[in-house]
């Protein structure tokens, strides 16, 4: 046992689900399938829950997205995080106190307003910001910075830790068992068909296999014969020691390639991301992004200078070209789906989860998944989102 | 050590984390350095771990989960900076991320 929940002694040998990583993905995926009748579920990780990037994300939350692909899922999973505490009981600290997009740039606005009418006609909460409505909300911003920006009043930010576990505990009620120090080494199939898993515990039979192992996602794939235009690579944060408060929402920078938050406790903690794609599986952090975190957050936030870094870390992700994550199956290799390729992972597993679910128990297609199935990539049909702020590596503009 | 005590023995003066929360988490089945860590704040204050390191290496010991035994690791992963350091003496504004 690592956490409350984890089942001690060897998996069995077989279930109607096995889920490879304990991660967001997996823990909240198994809780909606056992919620709907699903039994039999075990979820497998080579390490502890939520230790890959579920637990080393940015913790935030919004929809204010531009595209209708993204706005769809992400305003369904932003509304789930609004009752996840009650249902899943437990406090996982979700904190909506605003999600704000800066803008900093002509263009940058410009998208804000458009996005912003977009976001109306689709009744999701949102309101443009002029360069002096920012300041007012966040007078700590440096105000060169400062275009204008598009702040989502329902959205926030949650503590990752706590979701992880809360997930966790309430699959365990429903009946998904989850075991930890237990790496999966490979798939079993025969004609076509995924029929379970090999692992470090001996194999297991499973009537589907679900992959959400994160930022070792591509290997899971490639033991079902499955390869996609996808890379696997590192994000990097950090988090100073606790200040007064001066930063009530999550925020987004979209000049710095930043987003960051304030810690009910008080702690800065914010990533950023440079230009090119930081293909890596490492998850050792480097000195190159430390210098970038540190000189745009004390550019964005002048009173950061004084304020002491704590801790800087690193996680690995999977990432197709347009950043939007790969949910389904594919064509010729039944018994298998995967929920990877997620870089907004965090916020959108309530959604996708519960869609994922349904869709599996149901046998019927989402339609609002089905923008992001797999097939996406094989026809190149890619997702055109402009409110990001993880690199695609294209130059900078 | 009675309960009473444990809840004065101070192993984290960063967070203010107890003897008495270490035992709760670890009775509650946060058993792994990495998630006793989470759980309690430990080795996330600002004396980087320097100061709860002995004392979770006691407490593991005194559970019967001394450091070093089997496979799994005694302490949470150390990661920088050793000590804390203040972000205006990292930052570069005419470096290339400028």
């Amino acid at each position: 046992m690592s956490a409350p929940g984890v089942r001690a002694g060897d998996p069995g040998a077989s279930y109607d689900v096995v889920v490879i990583g304990a991660g967001i993905q997996g823990l909240s995926t198994a809780y909606e399938l056992a919620k709907r009748g699903v039994r039999r579920i075990a979820v497998l990780d080579r390490a502890w829950p939520g230790g890959g990037a579920s637990g080393r994300n940015g913790e935030l939350i919004r929809s204010i997205f531009s595209s209708p692909e993204w706005v769809g899922l992400f305003d369904l999973s932003l509304r789930r995080w609004h009752d996840l505490s009650a249902e899943l009981d437990m406090n996982v600290l979700f904190s909506p106190s605003g999600y704000l997009v800066l803008a900093s740039t002509d263009e940058q606005w410009a998208n804000c307003e458009r996005d912003h009418a977009y976001h109306r006609s689709e009744g999701v909460d949102s309101d443009l910001l002029s360069h002096a409505d920012v300041l007012a909300l966040v007078p700590a911003l440096n105000p060169e910075i400062v275009r204008g920006g598009i702040v989502q009043p329902s959205g926030g930010f949650a503590h990752h830790d706590a979701v992880n576990w809360a997930y966790l505990k309430a699959g365990a009620r429903h009946g998904v068992e989850v075991y930890c120090d237990v790496t999966v080494t490979g798939l079993t199939t025969a004609a076509g068909r995924v029929t379970g898993v090999q692992t470090s515990r001996g194999p297991i039979a499973a009537g589907l296999v679900l992959n959400t192992a994160g930022g070792n996602a591509l290997d899971v794939n490639a033991w079902a014969g499955i390869t996609l235009p996808m890379v696997t690579s590192r994000l990097e944060m950090l988090v100073t020691e606790p200040l007064a408060p001066f930063l009530r929402q999550g925020l987004a920078a979209l000049a710095l390639l930043g987003y960051c938050h304030q810690t009910a406790r008080g702690e800065f903690v914010g990533g950023t991301e440079r230009h090119h794609v930081d293909e890596s599986r490492s998850q050792n952090s480097t000195w190159d992004l430390l210098a970038d975190m540190a000189t745009k957050w004390v550019s964005l936030f002048p009173l950061l200078s004084g304020a002491r870094l704590l801790r800087h870390w690193a996680g690995t992700v999977t990432q197709a070209a347009d950043l939007a994550p790969v949910i389904g199956s594919v064509p010729d290799v039944d018994g298998f789906v995967m929920s990877c390729g997620w870089v907004y992972g965090f916020m959108g597993a309530p959604g996708a989860s519960t869609l994922l679910a349904e869709e599996i128990v149901s046998g019927t297609p989402s339609p609002i998944l089905a923008p992001f199935s797999p097939r996406r990539l094989v026809e190149g049909r890619l997702i055109a989102e402009s409110s990001l702020v993880v690199p695609t590596g294209e130059d900078p503009a | 050590m009675s309960a009473r005590s444990d809840r004065r023995t101070i192993v984290c003066p960063c967070h203010d984390v107890t003897l008495h929360d270490l035992k709760v988490s670890w009775e509650r089945g946060y058993t792994h350095p990495e998630t006793l860590k989470r759980a309690t704040a430990l080795f996330m204050g600002p004396c980087q771990g320097k100061y709860c390191a002995p004392a979770l290496d006691d407490f593991l010991e005194s559970v019967g989960a001394a450091p070093g035994a089997e496979d799994s690791p005694a302490r949470p992963t150390v990661r920088p900076p050793l000590y804390a350091v203040r972000l205006g003496e990292l930052a570069d504004p005419d470096g290339e991320s400028a």
